[in-house]
C-alpha cells in the first residue's frame, strides 16, 4: 500500500480542524504475567466435582432416565418389572411381525378349512412343547386334526428365519394366550430340539410323524 | 495463541464437542426410540389423527408455545402431577411420532402436556379459544376468534356452531369454527400421556416382598427368564 | 499524505513499506459505510423489538386487546419482538463491532467494505421479511429463531460476505500478535454460521427429525447463540476497551487464554438446565457446566480488575463508553452467577419454568450484550462520522433510562418467577391465583420496557443530530468550496 492519500481519504480533511478533543489512544496490548498454578488446582477440584456430580445425576447418559433417578438400575427398581409379562410381550411381538399372524390370526382363532387355530389346540397345550417346537421349526403338512376338525394345509417352516429365542417367546405367548394355559417354553429346548431335527430340515411334519414324537408328561 | 488456523482449529474442536455431545448424541438416542408395543395391544405412543397433526402447525403459528409448556415434571419435584396436569411425568418418548414439539420455556399458562385428558371435550375446547374468558373468567389468554366464522343462522343453525354463554349470543349470527380452529382443539384433545412406560412410571416403589405374577401356571418361566431380567433396559 | 505527519500521536512513522500501519482514522474511514449501516439500522429495529414489546405486556393486563386480528395476536407479537432484537439490533451491532474491531486491532483497512454493506442491506431485508412471515403466521416455536427457516439462507448469505470481510481484514492484518479479543470475535465468527447452518439444515431441510429432536436443537442454537455468538463479540468488546480507556495493558495474556477456551468450552452444552421433558443428564450436563464456568469467569474477572485497577481515574470518568461497559462488566457476571443460580435443582425446581427465566434471558441479552454493545457504539460511531456526540443530555437520557428499564423489567420478572413458582409449587394453590398473583410483577416489566423504549429513542435522535452533524462536516464542507 502507498502511504500516498489513502483509499477513502476525505478531501475535506484540510478543510477543517479535527473536532475529536483528545488524540487517539494507542489499540490495547496485552501484559504477560502468567497463569498461577492455584488456577489449575482450582480447575482440578471442580473438574472432580463434576464427575462425582455427572456420576450421581446424569443417569449414565441414557436417554431413559429422567429427574430424581440417577440410573438405570435405580429406574428399573421403581417399576414392578413382571419378567413373565416382559416375555410375553416380546413373544406377542414375534408373532405379530406377521409371523404367526399372517394365518392363525390376532386372536388365534385361524381361518376355518385352512389355518388350524391356536386357540384351545391340543397340539399348543400339550405340557411336553417337543411337538409344537418341531411345528414351529419344520411347518406341518398334510391332514392334521385339531379339535376334531381335520386341517389339510402346510404351515411354513420357521426355523431359518426365527432364532431360538424368538422361537421360544412366541411359543410361550401362544401357550399362555387365547385361553391357552400351558407351560412356556425355554430357549434351551429349542435349541435342543433343532439339532436333533436337524435331518428334518426342509420338511414338514406330517400328524403321523408328530405322534410318533415321545412326551414327557 | 497469535496464530490464525490454531484458533480456528481449537473453536472447530470445542463445536465439535458440543454438536456431538448435544446433537449427535441426541440424534442417536432419539431414533433408536421405537413405540413401546403394549400387551393390551397397539403401542405407545399411537400417533394422532391427521387433523390433530394439522393441529400442530395452528399451535406454532400462534405462538402458543409462548406461554405453555408441555414438560410436567416428576411427582415430587414442583406440584405438577399434585396439580392435576398429568398422571406421570413427560418423557421423550411421548413425543416420539410428533413433528412439532413444543416442551415450552414458561407457564404463564398451564401445563399442556395431559390437557387431553383434562378436558376432553372439543366443544369445550373450542369455547375456550374462541374466547378464553368465557370458560376461565380472568383468564389471561388471548382470543383467537379469527379461527372462526360468523355466520348468519340458516334454517336450524349448524351442528358445529359454538354454544356460546347467553349474553354473548347474537340472535340470528352463530360462530362456526374453522378448519384450524378444529384442527387445533383436535390436537389439544389428543394431548394425553397417561401411557404407564418404561421411563416414567406411574405407581409408587413396591416392596421388596416378592412380587406376584400374572402367569396362572408358569413352571418353567423362572429359570429361562433371568437373562431377560438383566437386559431390560431398552435397545 | 501530509496531513498524516502533523497528525495525532498514534501515527506511525514508517520508513518501509512492511512495518507501515495505516492510522486510526483512515482504518475508521474504510469501515464507515458498513458499520454506521449496521448501527443505524440496529437500534431501529431495537425499538421495534421494545414496541412490539411494550405491546405485549400490555396484552398481559388486557389481553382482549388488538386480539381480534391475528398479526398481532400475542404469541407473533412476542416473536417479533424477539427477532427484532436478537436478528435486528444485537447481531448487527455485534457484526459492526466486529468489523471495526477487526480492522483496528489488526492495524488495517476493512476489505470489502462496499460488499459488505450489500450484505448488511440483505441481512436488514431478511429480518423484514422474517417479522412479516411471523406476522402472517408462520414463525416457528424456536427460542433463538422463530422466523420461518427458509429466511436461514438469506442471513447465511449475507454473513458469507460479511464473515468474509471480517476474516480478510483479519488476515491482512499488519498488527502480528493477536489481543484477546480477536479471539473472542474469531470464534464469534465460527460459531454463528455452524449454528445457523445446523437450524437452517436440520429443521428447516430434513423432515426426519423426530420428537424431541427439534427442542433439544433449538435450545442449542438459542444458547449458543446468545453466549457464543453474541456473548462472544460483547466479550470482545469488553476486552478490548478495558485495555484502551485505561490505557493501561491488560494484566495477563494467558490468562485470557486461559478463560477464552474454557469459556468457549462450558457455555457451548449449557441451556438446557431447566429442561424437563428431556433425560436427566442434559440438565445435569448444563447444571455442570453452569458451575465451573464461574471459573473463567471468574479469572476474566480478575484480569480486567487488575487491568483497570491502577489507571489514571479522571480521564476515565469522561469517557461516556465507560459507563456501559462497567456495566455490562457487571452484567456479565450478574447473569453468569443467576444461571448458575438457576442450575441448582433447588432453585429450578422453584423457578425453572416461570417468567424467570424471561428475566433472565432478558438481563443477559440487555444488561449484558445490549450494554456492551451500546459502550462499543458511542466510542466507535464518533470516530466513523468524525463527529462528536451532539447531545450530552441524550447520552445521559440514554444511560439512566436503559439501566432503570433493564433493572425494573428484570427484576420484576425474576421476582414475579419467583412468586409465580412457589405458587405453583403449592397444590392448594388455583391456577387463576396464580395468575393473579405474578400479574403485578408483569405490570412492573412492562414499565421497565417503557422506559428502555424511551431510551433507545433518544439514542436513535442521537445518532440522527450525529448523521446530520456529519453530513454537514462533509458534504457541507463540499459544497461551500464548491460554490467558492
Amino acid at each position: 500500500m502507498k502511504p500516498d492519500r489513502k483509499k477513502g481519504q476525505s478531501k475535506t480533511r484540510e478543510l477543517r480542524p479535527p473536532t475529536r478533543s483528545k488524540s487517539e489512544d494507542p489499540e490495547p496490548s496485552a501484559g504477560h504475567f502468567g497463569l498461577p498454578v492455584s488456577l489449575f488446582v482450582i480447575l482440578a477440584i471442580m473438574l472432580f466435582w463434576a464427575m462425582v456430580y455427572l456420576d450421581n445425576h446424569a443417569g449414565g447418559f441414557s436417554p431413559h432416565v429422567y429427574q430424581r433417578f440417577t440410573s438405570s438400575n435405580d429406574l428399573v427398581t421403581w417399576i414392578p418389572y413382571d419378567p413373565v409379562r416382559d416375555r410375553l410381550i416380546k413373544g406377542k411381538a414375534v408373532y405379530d411381525m406377521p409371523t404367526c399372524l399372517a394365518c392363525h390370526g390376532p386372536t388365534g382363532a385361524g381361518a376355518p378349512g385352512q389355518y388350524p387355530p391356536l386357540a384351545n389346540s391340543e397340539w399348543v397345550q400339550q405340557k411336553d412343547p417337543a411337538r409344537v417346537i418341531r411345528i414351529a421349526l419344520d411347518g406341518a403338512t398334510g391332514p392334521l386334526v385339531v379339535n376334531g376338525v381335520t386341517y389339510n394345509g402346510t404351515m411354513t417352516p420357521w426355523r431359518p428365519t426365527l432364532s431360538d429365542e424368538q422361537i421360544a417367546l412366541v411359543l410361550s405367548y401362544v401357550r399362555q394366550s387365547f385361553g391357552n394355559n400351558a407351560p412356556s417354553v425355554i430357549t434351551e429346548d429349542v435349541a435342543q430340539v433343532r439339532k436333533a431335527t436337524a435331518a428334518h430340515a426342509g420338511t414338514g411334519w406330517t400328524a403321523d410323524e408328530l405322534t410318533k414324537v415321545p412326551v414327557k408328561e | 495463541m497469535n496464530n490464525g488456523p490454531f484458533i480456528f482449529l481449537g473453536v472447530l474442536l470445542v463445536m465439535l464437542w458440543s454438536w456431538y455431545g448435544i446433537i449427535v448424541k441426541n440424534f442417536k438416542d432419539i431414533t433408536a426410540l421405537r413405540p413401546q408395543p403394549l400387551l393390551e395391544g397397539g403401542a405407545y405412543p399411537a400417533g394422532r389423527s391427521g387433523t390433530a397433526n394439522l393441529g400442530q402447525n395452528v399451535y406454532q403459528a400462534n405462538g402458543c408455545a409462548a406461554c405453555h409448556t408441555m414438560q410436567t415434571r416428576m411427582k415430587g419435584y414442583g406440584a405438577d402431577i399434585e396439580r392435576g396436569w398429568g398422571r406421570r411425568n413427560m418423557v421423550l418418548q411421548d413425543y416420539l411420532l410428533d413433528q412439532h414439539v413444543f416442551l415450552g420455556e414458561m407457564r404463564v399458562g398451564p401445563d399442556l402436556a395431559s390437557v387431553g385428558s383434562r378436558n376432553p371435550d372439543v366443544h369445550t375446547q373450542l369455547l375456550h379459544l374462541y374466547n378464553p374468558r368465557f370458560t376461565v373468567p380472568d383468564s389471561m389468554m388471548p382470543q383467537f376468534p379469527y379461527l372462526f366464522e360468523k355466520r348468519k343462522v340458516r334454517g336450524r343453525g349448524s351442528r358445529e356452531a359454538l354454544r356460546l354463554p347467553e349474553k354473548v349470543r347474537e340472535p340470528g349470527f352463530e360462530i362456526i369454527p374453522t378448519r384450524e380452529a378444529l384442527a387445533l382443539a383436535e390436537y389439544l384433545v389428543s394431548l394425553r400421556a397417561e401411557t404407564p412406560i418404561f421411563e416414567a412410571p406411574m405407581i409408587p416403589k413396591p416392596e421388596p416382598a416378592p412380587q406376584k405374577t400374572n402367569a396362572p401356571a408358569a413352571t418353567n418361566a423362572a429359570p429361562g427368564t433371568n437373562a431377560d431380567a438383566a437386559g431390560k433396559t431398552q435397545p | 499524505m501530509t496531513a498524516s505527519v502533523t497528525e495525532t500521536a498514534s501515527a506511525r512513522p514508517s520508513p518501509d513499506a512492511e512495518s507501515w500501519q495505516p492510522l486510526p482514522e483512515d482504518i475508521d474511514h474504510s469501515c464507515r459505510l458498513p458499520v454506521m449501516f449496521l448501527f443505524t439500522w440496529g437500534i431501529v429495529w431495537l425499538i421495534v423489538s421494545l414496541i412490539f414489546g411494550v405491546l405485549g405486556s400490555i396484552k398481559m393486563h388486557a389481553p382482549g386487546m388488538l386480539a381480534n386480528e391475528p398479526a398481532l395476536t400475542y404469541g407473533r407479537v412476542v416473536a417479533v419482538s424477539s427477532t427484532a432484537f436478537l436478528w435486528g439490533f444485537a447481531s448487527q451491532a455485534g457484526i459492526g463491532i466486529a468489523l471495526w474491531l477487526f480492522a483496528r486491532m489488526g492495524r488495517t483497512f476493512l476489505i470489502l467494505p462496499r460488499a459488505s454493506l450489500v450484505a448488511a442491506m440483505i441481512w436488514n431485508l431478511g429480518v423484514l421479511l422474517g417479522v412479516g412471515a411471523i406476522m402472517a403466521g408462520e414463525m416457528t416455536h424456536f427460542a433463538g429463531y422463530q422466523m420461518p427457516l427458509w429466511t436461514a439462507p438469506i442471513f447465511f448469505a449475507a454473513f458469507v460476505i460479511l464473515g468474509l470481510s471480517g476474516l480478510l481484514t483479519f488476515v491482512s492484518r499488519t498488527e502480528r500478535e493477536l489481543y484477546p479479543s480477536t479471539w473472542f470475535l474469531f470464534a464469534a465468527f465460527f460459531v454463528f454460521p455452524w449454528i445457523l447452518a445446523v437450524i437452517g439444515l436440520l429443521l428447516g431441510r430434513y423432515t426426519n427429525i423426530r420428537g424431541a429432536l427439534e427442542p433439544i436443537i433449538s435450545i442449542w442454537f438459542a444458547n449458543n447463540f446468545t453466549m457464543l455468538w453474541l456473548g462472544s463479540i460483547a466479550l470482545g468488546v469488553l476486552f478490548y476497551f478495558i485495555s484502551k480507556l485505561s490505557q493501561q495493558p491488560l494484566y495477563s495474556y494467558s490468562m485470557a487464554g486461559f478463560s477464552f477456551w474454557f469459556y468457549l468450552l462450558l457455555a457451548t452444552v449449557s441451556g438446557f438446565q431447566n429442561a424437563a421433558g428431556l433425560p436427566n443428564w442434559m440438565p445435569s450436563l448444563s447444571a455442570v457446566a453452569n458451575t465451573l464456568i464461574l471459573l473463567p469467569v471468574g479469572v476474566i474477572v480478575y484480569n480486567w480488575y487488575k487491568t483497570s485497577a491502577g489507571h489514571n481515574r479522571a480521564k476515565k470518568e469522561k469517557d461516556i463508553s465507560t459507563k456501559y461497559l462497567n456495566f455490562a462488566a457487571f452484567g456479565f457476571v450478574s447473569a453468569i452467577l443467576l444461571r448458575t443460580l438457576d442450575s441448582c435443582p433447588v432453585v429450578d425446581e422453584v423457578v425453572g419454568l416461570t417468567v424467570f427465566q424471561a428475566g433472565l434471558a432478558h438481563w443477559t441479552l440487555y444488561a449484558f450484550i445490549a450494554m456492551a454493545f451500546f459502550g462499543a457504539l458511542y466510542h466507535i460511531a464518533p470516530r466513523l462520522t468524525e463527529v462528536d456526540w451532539p447531545s450530552a443530555g441524550a447520552v445521559k437520557a440514554h444511560y439512566g433510562l436503559t439501566v432503570a428499564g433493564i433493572v425494573i423489567f428484570a427484576a420484576s420478572l425474576m421476582l414475579g418467577g419467583y412468586v409465580e413458582g412457589t405458587a405453583i409449587n403449592n397444590p392448594q394453590v388455583a391456577f387463576n391465583t396464580v395468575s393473579r398473583q405474578t400479574l403485578p410483577y408483569l405490570g412492573f416489566s412492562s414499565i421497565g420496557l417503557l422506559l428502555l423504549l424511551a431510551a433507545q429513542v433518544a439514542l436513535l435522535w442521537n445518532l440522527a443530530l450525529l448523521a446530520r452533524a456529519q453530513y454537514r462536516e462533509c458534504c457541507g464542507g463540499v459544497r461551500r468550496e464548491a460554490a467558492r
